[in-house]
């Protein structure tokens, strides 16, 4: 069977329903959305405030490593159906969606919460994006801290 | 040997370029041997090469894979999206 499995990076907004539908099949039940948005206030330890955030990507080796999170997904949790990964790019305001996993299965119980959490978590180690946080005070890069090592990246 | 060498987030603004052309006198230079002749050609880099990150031809790479004219290179900091 072949399930469908998009990824993509881009400068649009990011659609929901339309990437639910295209992930939804006659044999699906469920889906598990995860969506991460621009914070305005960050209230965590030092507080602070965001303007905006100005995304970049390596866009061919992103999509490339998009793919592969899919692949793990898959391998992990066999009964997820389709899977959606998009990371939008570009400069984006507090409130803005800016990434989305989903993922669907027939059934709630199949590991489909956690094939999405562990997609989000996996795009954050492995897939090239950076995004630069600009605030009241000045702009500054944003470092991830994972350092992928041979055989497991 | 000349490589051209993508860079991104924090190293692009460091560095002022998109991209570097490195000449590495090595045969079969590695990443490790491209590493070092990035600080040297561009000491505003040396900071940041700590946690350097290296892809070749969309994939992580490693100090000792050897690497070729015709690789698609790159270095970047950890990534941050999300």
């Amino acid at each position: 069977m072949n399930y469908p499995t998009i990824f993509s990076i881009t400068e649009s907004k990011i659609d929901l329903d339309d990437l639910l539908a295209k992930i939804t099949l006659d044999s699906t039940g469920a889906a598990a959305i995860f969506t991460g948005m621009v914070r305005g206030i960050t209230a965590r330890s030092d507080p602070y405030e965001t303007a905006y955030l100005e995304y970049e990507s390596y866009k061919p080796m992103a999509e490339s490593k998009m793919r592969q999170v899919a692949d793990e997904i898959r391998e992990r949790w066999s009964a997820i159906e389709g899977i959606a990964i998009v990371q939008r790019i570009g400069k984006l305001y507090p409130g803005a969606p800016t990434v989305l996993i989903a993922c669907t299965a027939a059934h709630r119980d199949t590991g489909v919460f956690e094939a999405a959490r562990y997609g989000i978590d996996r795009l954050k180690e492995i897939v090239p994006v950076w995004k630069k946080e600009v605030g009241p005070t000045g702009e500054e890069w944003v470092e991830g801290d994972y350092i992928p090592k041979a055989g497991q990246c | 040997m000349n490589l051209t060498v993508k860079l991104f987030a924090t190293l692009k603004d460091k560095a002022q370029a998109n991209q570097l052309v490195l000449e590495l006198e090595q045969q079969l230079p590695t990443v490790q041997d491209l590493l070092s002749q990035i600080v040297v050609q561009n000491p505003s880099l040396a900071s940041s090469m700590k946690s350097i990150l290296v892809a070749v031809n969309h994939e992580f790479a490693f100090s000792e894979q050897i690497l070729g004219p015709n690789d698609d290179i790159a270095i970047f900091p950890p990534v941050s999206g999300g």
